[in-house]
């Protein structure tokens, strides 16, 4: 956003457009500055009754930490929202990983367990406190037109049974998430974070019949060496569905698995796009290879462009492309920081 | 420097083809070349004085910020610029070249048909016709290029509209072996650069 104009303009509608329209269309500068005259002795009055009522111990950076764990289930009341505007005049970018270690420490005891917002070394992650969905596996399999779900379940259980000891989940309770919020470390310095990218795990419904679900990057363990490798020893997946057993606390995810198509070179990218190329992971009989992942294996979001070859099949949409494509590029040039990941040094 | 004359080299837009680097301007050929248009019209004779100054290639400032600056020289100092010399120039030259090698209407077509992230420029409309576009809609533009015309261009051309270069000049920290990356990328346009030629571009 660094040459927007976006400040500016939004501005000038506060300053000039929402004062001009609350007079009379009559002599415009002289009611636009009575008006913002007006405002400015109320929100005067705002602040002294603020910090009356809080005894001068007004903390910003709670209040500021409160407002991004709420997420956009919390309303501020009146008082609080003119205060935190005029504090933070612009928008802040929330860190899940500071929240996820202060959530651990157990500085929010009422916060809902399992926490919504957890983090690995790399990645930190935060869903909303509601799930988007209720259902039974089977239910779930057909909304999200996914017939080996059952199975799947049943292969992840029985991998990681040690883990569980011997709890068998609960079929008929899955809490279903439509998205979800990732965010990484800035490549070349650890202690800046990445603005949260929202990752979309949508099933078909009637006004988009082909769902919509994002990419991600995945690691094969809970913990690897990205970023420093780039893309070696992880792969590429398509995020199905989000889910979560209730008496777990372990959060799941169902991916569909693409694969690196080989290139003479080792690095297996292609010379003149400089970008991997992906297909999906197909069994003989052509379906899909899904798989279930603890949520925590997820790396990095990334973004795919179906390979249009010579010429782009003129039936497609801009809902069907992406289901209806074999093969993708991994889209290294899609943020900066991911372009820094991808091209090998 | 007027306008048609390069700020950090000798060259001007006459010389635009030539296949050599020209030498770089230097502060002390800049400061000859005022005092000589100083000498031959004094600057308060405007009319006479532009004259001069037109066959000298200046713009009529005779009293430079940097003379002072001892061991300075504007062609070290006037680095490229991000919003200027890397998104106006894709969007002026590669984007063109893209648009004319793979064709309006597919780019057009295939840009509307690219899902992107939450959060990411949605091209619904394609990019050949998009109106008051910002440095911020060029960039988006070098997120989706490269993807949207692989295919339908040769490979050669491809890897000359590559924006591998202007990626890694953006990098906020260098190390020696990512400046030699920079200067590969950069070298790898101009062993490219031919391909655009021969596209008739």
């Amino acid at each position: 956003m660094q040459w927007s104009a976006d400040v500016t303009e939004h501005t000038h509608v506060e300053e000039i457009k929402v004062p001009a329209h609350a007079g009379n269309n009559q002599n415009y500068y002289s009611q636009i500055v009575r008006h913002l005259d007006q405002l400015d002795k109320c929100f005067r009055f705002d602040l002294v009754t603020y910090v009356k009522e809080y005894g001068g111990q007004v903390d910003v950076e709670n209040e500021d930490f409160s407002d991004g764990e709420e997420g956009e289930e919390h309303e501020l009341d009146a008082g609080t929202l003119h205060l935190s505007e005029y504090l933070t005049p612009t928008c802040q970018v929330p860190n899940y990983f500071s929240s996820s270690s202060s959530l651990l420490l157990g500085e929010k005891p009422t916060a809902l367990k399992p926490y919504r917002t957890f983090a690995t070394s790399t990645t930190s992650f935060h869903l909303a406190t509601k799930p988007s969905l209720w259902s039974s596996v089977d239910e779930a399999a057909i909304t999200y037109q996914l017939p080996d779900l059952n199975n799947t379940i049943a292969t992840f259980f029985a991998n990681e049974g040690t883990h569980f000891q011997g709890q068998q989940p609960c079929i008929d309770k899955l809490q279903i998430w439509h998205k979800m919020c990732v965010q990484l470390m800035s490549y070349h310095n650890a202690e800046i974070v990445q603005p949260p990218q929202t990752l979309h795990a949508i099933p078909s419904l009637t006004m988009n019949p082909y769902g919509q679900y994002d990419s991600v990057i995945i690691s094969p363990n809970h913990e690897s060496d990205w970023p420093k490798n780039g893309i070696t020893g992880h792969s590429v997946a398509q995020l199905h569905m989000i889910f979560h057993f209730p008496h777990l606390d372990l959060f799941l995810a169902y991916v569909h698995h693409f694969n690196i198509v080989p290139h003479s070179d080792p690095t297996n990218i292609d010379p003149a796009t400089g970008m991997h190329m992906l297909k999906w992971a197909a069994r003989g009989n052509g379906q899909c290879v899904g798989e279930i992942i603890p949520l925590i294996h997820v790396r990095s979001p990334a973004h795919i462009i179906p390979n249009f070859g010579r010429g782009a099949h003129s039936r497609l949409t801009k809902l069907s492309s992406y289901e209806l494509s074999n093969e993708f590029w991994l889209n290294k040039y899609w943020l900066k920081e991911f372009y820094y990941v991808l091209s090998p040094s | 420097m007027s306008p048609k004359a390069s700020p950090v080299t000798t060259t001007t837009s006459k010389n635009f083809g030539n296949p050599y680097q020209h030498p770089p301007c230097m502060a002390m050929t800049m400061l000859t070349a005022i005092h000589t248009a100083c000498s031959k019209s004094s600057p308060t004779d405007y009319k006479n004085f532009l004259k001069v100054i037109k066959s000298l290639q200046l713009n009529g400032i005779i009293k430079l910020f940097w003379k002072t600056w001892p061991l300075s020289d504007p062609s070290q100092f006037f680095t490229p610029e991000v919003l200027h010399h890397f998104h106006c120039m894709f969007w002026h030259h590669n984007v063109k070249w893209c648009i004319e090698v793979a064709g309006a209407t597919e780019l057009y077509f295939r840009f509307s048909i690219l899902q992107t992230l939450v959060g990411y420029h949605v091209f619904n409309e394609g990019i050949s016709k998009l109106k008051q576009v910002t440095g911020h809609d060029h960039r988006s533009v070098q997120h989706y290029i490269i993807g949207a015309v692989a295919g339908s261009v040769p490979c050669k051309f491809l890897t000359a509209v590559c924006v591998n270069f202007h990626y890694l000049a953006q990098a906020p920290s260098f190390t020696t072996q990512s400046i030699e990356r920079v200067a590969s990328a950069l070298n790898e346009f101009h062993d490219h650069k031919e391909a655009v030629v021969q596209q008739g571009v």
